[in-house]
């Protein structure tokens, strides 16, 4: 008899080894892992959820936040355009003290301040205030119209060490206007003239 | 259930029906595999790779296609990956070689065949003559289809089964 013949007859008895029942349950578990995989589903939505609860609480706290920043910002204008001269230097006090980052309109009401200000005393800590940010440039070139611009002597000097400080040599053409006016009080003509020195270096 | 429905609702990735699928045609996968891999171990990972793989290329079946044969094709192409990754088996190509000199040197008529006998003899055989003869003479593949899973050509699978059927026959002689 042909071989082949023969054992394709009995195909079946060449496949007389059987699986263990053990090796059963094993295949059961790895057809679940991988291609019946429902737990994550669920916990992918479980995180889901868990994610858009810390966003909404993070939301209300930065809501809260924003909220008392601007409860604060409105007390300081207030206080900057205060009658009272103390109330403006309080402003001005808890503005250097709170602030940290540059903010347009506050810093706008400061110039006009630095300015307009009757009080010699506002201004010299309005300069103060605005020096926190040194390398604005709506403040220097500011602080250099000021110079030109104010006669109160103690103001004038606090100028002075203003545009020294931040070595703004634009400002000598406003010092030397300064040191050739006759009306200049001496010790602020020497102090515009060691400034102007410091500015030559 | 026939096995049209069977099909479907694999494709559908019915639990159930998996199992049903599995359960048919298991051992059938194992012993096909066991033969290739000779080794208890590699043939049950061989079979759990082969039905997932089977389930996950499902869609690719045409409805008439038998699915345990399908199937098997899997397990078998999966023992053969296995044996030539861990023992780089390379089946040499040996057209050098006439077919007039691989001559029959028992007459299968004269021999009694049993199953549990040709099962020793196959399992003692050298790889490469192993590999050939189950693939022929059990799992019923052609000389050509052979060739291409073995990446070899069609000449030198008949070459290699002549050799081996003749290594066959002689034992098979020796026992009767």
């Amino acid at each position: 008899m042909d071989l082949k013949k023969y054992i394709q007859e009995h195909k079946n008895e060449f496949d007389d080894k059987k699986l263990s029942t053990d090796f059963d349950a094993v295949f059961k578990t790895a057809l679940k892992n991988k291609l019946h995989q429902k737990p994550t589903k669920n916990k992918v939505v479980y995180l889901k959820y868990i994610a858009l609860a810390a966003c909404l609480i993070l939301g209300i706290f930065i809501g809260v936040k924003i909220i008392n920043q601007q409860e604060i910002k409105k007390e300081l204008m207030a206080n900057l355009s205060a009658d009272s001269a103390g109330v403006r230097l309080e402003g001005i006090y808890s503005f250097s003290d709170d602030y940290t980052k540059e903010d347009t309109q506050i810093i706008k009401t400061l110039i006009k301040i630095l300015h307009t200000d009757s009080n010699g005393n506002v201004k010299i800590a309005t300069i103060d205030a605005l020096l926190k940010f040194p390398t604005n440039e709506l403040i220097r070139k500011n602080l250099i119209i000021a110079l030109e611009k104010e006669t109160l002597p103690l103001v004038q000097i606090k100028l002075i060490t203003s545009v020294s400080f931040l070595r703004e040599k634009r400002a000598q053409k406003s010092l030397k206007k300064i040191m050739e006016n006759k009306q200049t009080f001496p010790i602020v003509k020497s102090n515009a003239a060691l400034a102007m020195n410091n500015l030559k270096q | 259930m026939n096995e049209q429905k069977l099909i479907q609702d694999c494709k559908n990735n019915v639990y159930s029906a998996q199992m049903q699928v599995y359960n048919l045609y298991k051992n059938r996968l194992y012993n096909s595999s066991f033969r290739i891999l000779k080794n208890r171990e590699d043939a049950q990972d061989a079979v759990q790779e082969s039905f997932i793989k089977g389930f996950e290329k499902i869609h690719q079946i045409k409805e008439e296609k038998h699915l345990g044969s399908w199937l098997n094709r899997i397990v078998i192409n999966y023992s053969l990956d296995v044996l030539r990754k861990r023992k780089k088996i390379v089946w040499l190509e040996e057209t050098y070689l006439l077919e007039t000199e691989i001559e029959e040197v028992v007459n299968e008529d004269d021999i009694t065949f049993s199953v549990d006998k040709i099962k020793a003899c196959i399992h003692q055989l050298k790889e490469k003559y192993r590999i050939v003869l189950v693939l022929y003479l059990i799992e019923n593949y052609t000389h050509k289809e052979i060739g291409h899973l073995l990446k070899i050509n069609e000449s030198t699978v008949r070459n290699q089964y002549r050799r081996g059927k003749n290594m066959l026959l002689e034992q098979l002689n020796k026992n009767h």
